[in-house]
């Protein structure tokens, strides 16, 4: 497939001033370079949908921020589509969608409504189309009945919903997406992860996302960039990565009666007890041993194997 | 050419666009903002007042009747209004979404990000409001009949004008320019109040060495000194339309260079 992002060796540093002192600061200011991302080298094909994960500071956003153009890179290269992100040509501006979960893109005095006639103009888009467009998108997200109220009486949920409908009303074919469910609630969470599968699927667009939120990035992405420290430290798809670091199972026994001294079982750590269960985590290889130890010596009515959380997965990708 | 005419007819679709959008948005809280209009109608009558004080001990100052300097004083709240519609209200937002990192949604439009900035947001409703009834008030205590007013001069006196309103721009712009490497620049910006102040004084009643830095280093006085001068005769027009275009192209293309290198600059967040 064809590749229409391309990465190499992309750098980021950002000047810190160290001399806060009006005179010092003045004559002789002192600047410190931080490297927000030091070396990172991708590609994205058409239609794929990649998380870049990472904890804060990681580099993650510096990193759609310079897909975007919004920053200019200190080093190495960047294509999308074909055109330098930075030099901001419309065309390429025309072909890209951003979402932002902390920052507000719709005109807070405005509703919805008449924020999208600005955008309608400022991409030429043809009013029919459009209006279809957004009855369309704006049905499928559940927010019909807030187009015409001003933004600023409306729910986080229902703003950011709105926002991803400003975002792709354009019909870009990249869509970039910075914590797009930062601070919903779980309903307005799996709405706009449906929807966002939903487009990818029905207009091919290719989604580049961020977020802490590691069940966006199951059901959203396919593939996932982990960036640590400004450094690549994994480059796959989500099921490899759980494949390749999922080292722990989450293995829950049921009883009538949860038996006592299952602390003493090797090579295992409970994690959680009741009164009717166990749950253990424990190695890969020690799973059947830790099994077979259970429903030899205790009454087991039922056993769960868990997968691990991708959260913890990844979280201890990061410690390494 | 043919891509000119494309360009300049989608900034002007843009500009209407966005012109419609802030009216929609001045009505959401007109009811707060007459403040406003009590506010200049107060400086409006302070001025008079001033002028009539001024003019019960002397007959001329630099030159200039009384008829004149309230001329003056009409041109120089045009030109006020002017700047806040077309300058002034866009710089401030423009400070606000770089601190805000805001700025990013506008950088991400497939327009030119410079002329997006200068032109997003023209305030009529507010001008209407506030503008309007001042200038009205002015213009009644102007007797135009006997202002020595010609064709050729008030021609040459408007493109001056309009060229001092983007030198002026340009300057002011560059004021705001630090927030991208400081995180603000309110303060700085704010200069470009008190540098106006010394619009009040007719043209010829500068010594030439505030003449040249009030209108080259810093062009208050292309904002309407130079254009009630040019108007009145009592400056060359062809000279000062010369002279103000190539101020104004300094302006502009500082305005331009700088720009880019903000952007360079800027940090955004996440």
């Amino acid at each position: 497939m064809k590749n229409i992002i391309v990465v190499k060796n992309l750098g980021k540093d950002f000047k810190i001033r160290q001399n806060k002192n009006i005179l010092t600061g003045l004559w002789n200011p002192d600047y410190r370079s931080m490297p927000a991302v030091k070396e990172v080298s991708f590609t994205v094909h058409s239609g794929e949908s990649l998380a870049l994960l990472g904890p804060n500071g990681a580099g993650k956003t510096t990193t759609i921020k310079a897909l975007t153009g919004l920053i200019y890179p200190t080093r190495g290269e960047i294509s999308v589509l074909g055109f330098t992100p930075f030099d901001r040509q419309s065309e390429y501006l025309r072909q890209i969608g951003l979402l932002m979960g902390n920052k507000a893109g719709l005109n807070w005095d405005l509703t919805a409504r008449q924020s999208f006639y600005l955008s309608r103009e400022i991409y030429g888009l043809e009013k029919e189309a459009c209006d279809k467009k957004v009855a369309e998108l704006a049905e499928l997200l559940a927010v019909t009945h807030v187009l015409d109220v001003p933004v600023r009486k409306l729910s986080l949920g229902e703003r950011m919903k709105l926002e991803l409908i400003s975002a792709i009303l354009h019909s870009p074919q990249i869509l970039f997406l910075d914590e797009p469910t930062i601070g919903l609630d779980i309903v307005s969470k799996k709405k706009i992860r449906h929807f966002l599968r939903e487009i990818q699927e029905r207009y091919k667009v290719t989604i580049i996302l961020t977020s802490h939120d590691m069940t966006d990035v199951e059901k959203v992405c396919d593939r996932v960039i982990v960036i640590n420290k400004g450094e690549k430290i994994y480059d796959g798809t989500v099921e490899k990565l759980v494949d390749d670091y999922n080292e722990d199972k989450i293995v829950k026994f049921y009883f009538e009666l949860t038996p006592e001294n299952l602390e003493k079982i090797p090579h295992s750590e409970i994690i959680e007890i009741s009164e009717d269960s166990a749950t253990f985590k424990v190695k890969t290889e020690h799973m059947p041993k830790l099994i077979s130890h259970i429903t030899s010596d205790y009454p087991v009515l039922d056993i769960d194997i868990l997968a691990t959380p991708l959260e913890d997965i990844i979280e201890d990708l990061f410690k390494k | 050419m043919k891509a000119w005419g494309s360009k300049i007819k989608i900034a002007l679709r843009l500009l209407r666009a966005s012109t419609i959008n802030t009216f929609q948005s001045e009505t959401a809280y007109f009811g707060n903002n007459w403040g406003n209009l009590v506010s200049t109608i107060f400086y409006t009558i302070v001025q008079i007042l001033f002028i009539n004080v001024l003019y019960s001990r002397v007959t001329t100052f630099a030159g200039y009747d009384k008829n004149e300097m309230f001329f003056l004083l009409f041109v120089s709240q045009l030109g006020f209004y002017f700047h806040w519609a077309f300058g002034n209200m866009n710089h401030k937002l423009l400070i606000e979404d770089v601190r805000r990192r805001t700025l990013d949604f506008l950088l991400i439009l497939p327009v030119p990000a410079l002329w997006y900035v200068t032109f997003r947001k023209i305030p009529l409703l507010s001008i209407l409001r506030d503008g309007v009834p001042n200038l009205i008030i002015l213009g009644l205590l102007i007797n135009w009949s006997i202002l020595p007013l010609t064709t050729i001069n008030v021609i040459f006196a408007i493109i001056v004008f309009f060229l001092g309103q983007i030198a002026w721009e340009g300057f002011a712009f560059l004021l705001l320019l630090p927030v991208f490497w400081q995180g603000d620049s309110k303060q700085i910006y704010s200069l470009n109040y008190t540098l106006r102040d010394s619009e009040n004084v007719p043209w010829e009643g500068y010594r030439p060495v505030f003449q040249f830095g009030l209108s080259v280093l810093i062009p208050t006085l292309l904002l309407a000194m130079i254009p009630v001068s040019v108007a009145l005769g009592k400056s060359d027009g062809f000279i000062m339309l010369g002279f103000t275009f190539i101020i104004a192209l300094i302006f502009l293309s500082l305005k331009r260079r700088l720009w880019r290198s903000a952007l360079q600059n800027y940090t955004s967040a996440s």
